[in-house]
């Protein structure tokens, strides 16, 4: 983990969602910037835990390390209600993942996951 | 205006793994291409690349030794990837326009055959992929460009047939290519057959893995014309960059899954005086087969939605070397070559008929690069 997330995994470890937002002009940043553009100070804000599924993928062959992963494996891309634009990686469990899906978050060994809802 | 032309291209063999340096690659293409051109590599004043992997990998420095240039006034390197080995041609037109260089060397290569790690371990983005993706499983390209192709079929509709299909026609292109990694042809069967990789894809929908280098060379059409090839023309380029940073680009996009050819497209088209209808073949990017789709619709060649049909029906002949799907995965200077071996009339059995205006482009995130290239004025 390097110092640019360390807070995102700081709240996963307290079952929260944080991510950049700009206290001067609202807007949530993802992944975290140099700078908001009208250069109001960026606050790692919980983003809440409800979202909907941009897209995924479900992964056949790993290009991760051999054993960091079991296949295959979903990924997610996932639009939190609180912050349109931002997208969140994480799998979808107990369900196959689709395009437009309702998810809420959960975490699982301090990742998080997106549950059907 | 000064008017600018590609004047001599050339190639090493392409294998799935070699055994030489990838210096030692590009420097065989820079002879080629020079030889190509009837030109002496004290001609040569300028080298331009793309930024990413050459001026780490193979600088221009060691390639102007090994060559024995004499001196060099303008060196320059460019865009990432796809969009900075097409862009080469724009950056050395603007140093030849300008009067910065007189001859211009351009080059790529590749050894994600050979070398740790392949394609798999671009020096971009490190701190995001160890940071934030790779914990949660995001990467790899084939998982970058498969979430690109599932957010297409929710909004367009895309069925495993239609991926076939670009791979089959781009597949066909290839047998008629000597050199190409993959002749031998494909079937629908072969297609589904084919190992899933990243759902939608299969293997076959993904850009070949190889050794091998290319290499074009431009110079001023005055100085084209006492050249050993008919010149090739650079009609018009276009650059185009969205906002979203590189590493961001495949998770945040706003405009996910559409490309910036978007903007490098209309842009080429002006420069060039010309129109979309006016193309007669295109060589496009294709690292996977909805890279392809993706910018014919992007570049106003294909109706949105109808990328892949108009690929798989031949409304347009498409990478007609192969691409990086089945000639080699040279990230778009192949490309490059095709469009000036077409333009020469040299392509026998793949030549397509009566092609006067071809248009490379390359894909390299968050950028792109659009040239319309013309045969000899």
């Amino acid at each position: 983990m390097t110092d640019r997330f360390d807070p995102f995994w700081a709240g996963c470890a307290r079952g929260v969602l944080l991510v950049p937002r700009c206290a001067g002009c609202g807007r949530w940043h993802w992944y975290p910037p140099l700078g908001c553009p009208c250069g109001g100070e960026l606050v790692w804000t919980d983003v809440g835990d409800t979202g909907t599924v941009f897209s995924f993928t479900v992964a056949h062959r790993s290009f991760l390390p051999p054993g960091a992963v079991a296949l295959p494996y979903p990924v997610a891309l996932v639009e939190p209600d609180a912050a349109p634009g931002v997208r969140l990686l994480g799998a979808v469990i107990g369900t196959e993942p689709a395009v437009g899906q309702r998810v809420s978050v959960d975490f699982r060994n301090g990742l998080p996951v997106f549950l059907n809802s | 205006m000064k008017r600018v032309a590609l004047v001599g291209v050339g190639e090493t063999e392409f294998v799935r793994r070699g055994d030489r340096r990838v210096g030692e690659l590009v420097v065989e293409a820079c002879r080629a291409a020079l030889a190509d051109a009837g030109l002496d590599p004290s001609d040569v004043d300028g080298i331009v690349t793309e930024g990413s992997t050459m001026p780490s990998r193979v600088p221009a420095d060691e390639v102007a030794y090994a060559l024995g240039m004499t001196d060099r006034r303008f060196t320059a390197a460019g865009l990432v990837g796809g969009a900075g080995v097409v862009g080469a041609v724009e950056l050395g037109a603007l140093a030849l326009r300008s009067g910065a260089a007189d001859v211009v060397l351009s080059y790529y290569g590749a050894d994600f055959g050979s070398a740790p790690g392949g394609p798999y371990a671009f020096p971009v983005g490190l701190e995001v992929k160890e940071g934030i993706e790779k914990p949660l499983g995001w990467y790899g390209q084939p998982l970058y460009f498969a979430a690109m192709a599932q957010r297409y079929r929710h909004e367009h509709g895309l069925t495993e047939q239609d991926l076939g299909g670009v791979a089959i026609a781009t597949r066909a292109h290839a047998t008629r290519t000597p050199g190409a990694l993959r002749r031998a042809p494909l079937t629908m069967a072969d297609y589904l057959a084919s190992p899933m990789i990243a759902e939608p894809f299969r293997a076959l929908d993904c850009s070949l893995i190889n050794d091998g280098a290319v290499a074009f060379v431009m110079t001023t059409l005055d100085r084209a014309r006492d050249l050993r090839r008919p010149p090739v023309m650079l009609a018009g380029a276009g650059t185009g960059s969205v906002a979203t940073p590189q590493e961001s680009w495949f998770t945040q996009a706003t405009d996910h899954p559409r490309t910036p050819a978007a903007l490098s497209g209309p842009r080429a088209f002006a420069a060039a005086g010309l129109q979309p209808s006016d193309v007669d073949i295109a060589l496009v990017y294709d690292c996977f087969t909805i890279s392809t789709i993706l910018q014919l619709e992007d570049l106003g060649l294909a109706p949105r939605g109808e990328g892949a049909a108009f690929v798989a029906d031949g409304t347009l002949p498409v990478n007609t070397h192969g691409g990086l799907l089945s000639h080699a995965y040279t990230v778009g200077a192949s490309h490059v070559v095709e469009a000036v071996r077409q333009l020469r009339g040299e392509r026998g059995e793949a030549q397509v008929p009566g092609a006067e205006v071809a248009l490379v482009a390359g894909l390299g995130v968050p950028d792109h690069a659009c040239l319309l290239l013309t045969g000899s004025p």
